[in-house]
């Protein structure tokens, strides 16, 4: 560890220097850039619960933003530890470094290094990029440039990392298909493990890469754009998609059959700086049954699993004793659903309350349950709530398959201020798929009713009431019953967010803040794209474009040059109405939804029927059956 | 010589790269660390209870220290030992526990004993090193003004120093005031107004009352 290193001295090993060596013994030169960056914090590593693992075979999990954002989550942490646990397998991290801190390593002629060893990328056998948002693609390419790794898996020869990718985004990698030698599907806990065992067999026969790549496109799950050939029409759209060299027609995602049992990171690690979620996540379930018909994770993550509650109960002693940390995050996508959610809560505030230790639910559905499940949590420091309705009308709600109604809400709002809240947020979102004028208007209409609610009670109280929207833009995204929808032109988003900036000025007391649709669009664009993309983000990023989900460093202008330089026509990927029959760029990828169960999700949506929670009996959707899997519930 | 006591005050270092992080870092590894220990640590009472931790003076980001001072309050009555040995298994080598001692009941807070701090400080080397500082000594005054976001802070460098020796080509010994009225003056301010590069500075010891403090018994005549 550099840490240990700094203070005890440096142990030099035989042979020409390594990177890693040149940097240790070099300390005045890294001293002096840390003390000029601004957050050196970022960049120490050495974390409370950090243990070197020691192995031949060195993994670098890579994150594509800061230290900050990539340590809070979770999925990294989950194979952090199972790898560090893996015999002959060194796991270390890298995070993309800001802005500073890239120029400093330029200036000094520094590759990219792990913050465990300080191990080049370069020097990597297998390097795994999480995928969790579009607007990171740029930075894989940055970090790939910067740790001296030839960007293009056609120019990485035996020497080169392996450089794999997963995540949610891996359900229509296309986008970066040349940049990537495979592509993990769905969950890694195992599959993981399969791609080392699969790399190390290969390293000891010394087959050549191509082989190593026909060899990982046999495991079930992973994903090698090179061994597929895409053909287009003439309308630009796909003609076929063609898999080479005995390479699956299909891909279908992995996941964790049971999480009763699934390994968890116990060994977590405790940032010395503060992290965007500086506390104990408890991942208390997988998957969603709800059905919101905009949401990928909903779908994508299926199918439902809860973890027993008394493994949480274990896990949270384990991980409160061993961080120190005061707030344990009962984290999933609804947690709110967690069929035995008030006990759970109730368990550990009687365990850990005495100790300052307090539990927080990131996502509450909007009903009275929520409230007081909230209200036994926060009776205290009731700091603010959070709900997301989505659409203004009923009309528009029922279309996506919300399944929450004004009542709903306003239920909801009445509890949490007789209850002594006086801060709530509303999220919504505009240019959802047949949506008119009215619909628009509706948040303002709604979110006034909640406003009255609010002011009721603050009169019978003390202090006012805050009321704040947050209005995005809705983003198409595969493997959703919108996959086919087109995201209407950023005029018409800019006409829709000034009616209801209009339709807000009536009621100056409610903040309003409206997301820049130019970032919603490159999401559309990147979200659905095919590999023909690829070549335009080589050309924003050459031109400067990364960290682009940080919207002091988006530039929208270079974005529409590269587009416009590589003969890409953005609006066809983020705009366009799809046909049915229409072969898209993710149809090889399976996430176990049927594409004609999303279909006549699609249907259905037009028509304004709602499709009931799959908790209550199986809607069809395919994931069970393709999978061989079953929604698993904590109380059965 | 009190044994056992509510309030526990440590001698602990930051050294390697823990010297980056910021005085907020450190309360809060702090305070997970007493959380790990499962010491009786008292809580402040209010929305936001936090761990009653309080430290004698807040180390610039960048600067190493071999004597920092922090007190820690418990609900209950423990030997100094006892809870050295328990927290500072909850600690990482760069922020080792060095002493502890039991705080008698009314005794004031340490940042408020606090009169100086002193630093050994590596410069890249200057044969004429010995010469400047001389220089710099003789002067009475030395104004120097401090941009902080939307504020300046004026102050006098040669006032706020009590000492500063010169050790070889690249070695300065420096021994600071500190006032609890006034802005605090920091080594860096000292070494840029010399016009020399620093390369390592590190605080070797917290100043009370008096003389040095083993920790904080004694203090600057």
């Amino acid at each position: 560890m550099y840490a240990e290193a700094a203070i005890c001295g440096i142990i030099l090993e035989k042979g020409p220097l390594s990177w890693r060596e040149r940097i240790l013994i070099d300390q005045k030169m890294w001293d002096a850039i840390l003390s000029r960056v601004e957050k050196p914090a970022r960049y120490i590593g050495g974390e409370w619960n950090q243990t070197p693992s020691e192995g031949d075979l060195a993994v670098c999990l890579a994150f594509p933003d800061v230290y900050e954002v990539g340590m809070s989550h979770l999925g990294l942490k989950i194979l952090y530890q199972i790898l560090s646990q893996k015999p002959g397998v060194a796991v270390e991290r890298a995070f993309a470094p800001w802005l500073d801190m890239e120029r400093e390593l330029q200036a000094a002629n520094l590759p990219l290094v792990s913050m465990e060893s300080h191990r080049p990328l370069a020097e990597f056998q297998i390097l795994g990029f999480t995928l969790q948002y579009e607007l990171s693609y740029t930075n894989v390419l940055q970090m790939l440039s910067l740790g001296k790794v030839p960007l293009f898996t056609e120019e990485r020869t035996e020497k080169h990392p392996l450089v794999i990718a997963g995540g949610p985004c891996a359900f229509n990698p296309e986008p970066l298909a040349p940049f990537l030698d495979a592509v993990v599907l769905g969950e890694g806990e195992d599959v993981i493990c399969e791609i080392v065992d699969c790399y190390r067999k290969w390293q000891e026969d010394g087959f050549s890469r191509g082989e190593l790549l026909m060899a990982l496109a046999k495991i079930p799950g992973v994903y090698v754009p090179s061994l597929y050939n895409f053909t287009y029409r003439a309308d630009g759209t796909i003609e076929a998609i063609q898999p080479t060299g005995g390479a699956p027609g299909t891909i279908t995602k992995r996941v964790v059959e049971d999480l009763a049992g699934a390994p968890y990171p116990e060994n977590w690690l405790v940032p010395y700086t503060e992290i965007v979620h500086d506390r104990v996540m408890l991942e208390i379930m997988r998957g969603c049954t709800r059905g919101c018909r905009f949401c990928q994770a909903g779908g994508i993550y299926r199918p439902l699993r809860e973890r027993p509650q008394s493994e949480l109960l274990d896990l949270a002693e384990k991980l409160v004793s061993s961080t120190g940390y005061d707030e344990i995050s009962l984290a999933s996508l609804s947690s709110s659903d967690y069929s035995k959610i008030a006990e759970l809560t109730r368990a550990l505030l009687a365990k850990y309350g005495e100790m300052g230790v307090g539990v927080s639910l990131p996502s509450l559905r909007t009903d009275k349950f929520a409230i007081e499940l909230a209200q036994s949590i926060e009776k205290v420091r009731k700091t603010g709530l959070t709900f997301a309705p989505e659409a203004g009308s009923q009309r528009l709600r029922d279309v996506i398959n919300k399944g929450v109604t004004e009542d709903d809400l306003l239920t909801t709002a009445h509890a949490a201020f007789s209850t002594g809240w006086r801060r709530l947020k509303l999220y919504f979102m505009i240019g959802l798929p047949t949506e008119t004028d009215e619909d628009v208007q509706a948040i303002g209409e709604l979110a006034r009713k909640v406003l009255a609610i609010g002011r009721e009670h603050a009169k019978r109280g003390k202090g006012g009431v805050e009321l704040s929207l947050s209005v995005s833009t809705f983003v198409p995204k595969p493997q959703t019953p919108f996959q086919w929808e087109p995201q209407p032109l950023r005029e018409e988003i800019r006409r829709r967010q000034k009616l209801l900036r209009d339709e807000m000025s009536k009621t100056r007391s409610i903040k309003l803040s409206l997301h820049e649709p130019e970032d919603s669009f490159l999401e559309a664009v990147l979200a659905r794209g095919d590999r023909r993309l690829a070549s335009a983000i080589l050309a924003a990023w050459q031109a400067g474009c990364h960290f682009d989900s940080w919207s002091e460093q988006f530039s929208f202008r270079t974005w529409l040059e590269a587009f416009q330089k590589t003969g890409v026509d953005p609006a066809f990927y983020a705009n366009r109405q799809r046909q049915e029959t229409e072969i898209l760029p993710w149809d090889h990828l399976k996430s176990g939804l049927k594409k004609s169960f999303l279909w006549q999700e699609r249907l259905r949506a037009y028509r304004g029927e709602l499709t009931a929670d799959c908790r209550g009996g199986c809607r069809g959707c395919g994931v069970c059956p393709e999978l061989g899997v079953a929604n698993h519930l904590a109380g059965e | 010589m009190v044994e056992r006591g509510k309030r526990i005050r440590f001698k602990f270092i930051k050294t390697g790269e823990l010297k980056y992080i910021s005085h907020l870092d450190l309360l809060r590894t702090m305070e997970r660390a007493t959380r790990r220990s499962r010491l009786p640590i008292r809580y402040t009472e209010g929305f936001h209870p936090r761990a009653k931790i309080q430290f004698a003076s807040a180390l610039p980001v960048g600067i190493a220290s071999l004597g920092e001072l922090m007190d820690i309050e418990l609900t209950e009555e423990l030997l100094a030992g006892q809870a050295m040995q328990e927290m500072g298994g909850q600690l990482p080598a760069t922020l080792a526990l060095k002493e502890a001692r039991v705080v008698p009941p009314g005794e004031g807070p340490p940042m408020s004993l606090v009169r100086g701090a002193s630093y050994q400080i590596r410069v890249e080397p200057q044969d004429d090193l010995a010469q400047r500082v001389d220089g710099w000594l003789a002067k009475e005054t030395i104004p120097w003004t401090r941009q902080q976001k939307n504020k300046v802070r004026h102050l006098d460098l040669r006032g706020a120093t009590s000492k500063l020796e010169v050790l070889g080509r690249e070695q300065l010994e420096l021994l600071l005031f500190f006032s609890s009225e006034a802005t605090n003056v920091r080594p860096q301010e000292i070494i840029a107004s010399l016009k020399l590069v620093p390369l390592e500075i590190v605080r070797t010891a917290i100043w009370g009352q008096g003389v040095l403090m083993e920790p904080l018994e004694k203090g600057i005549e």
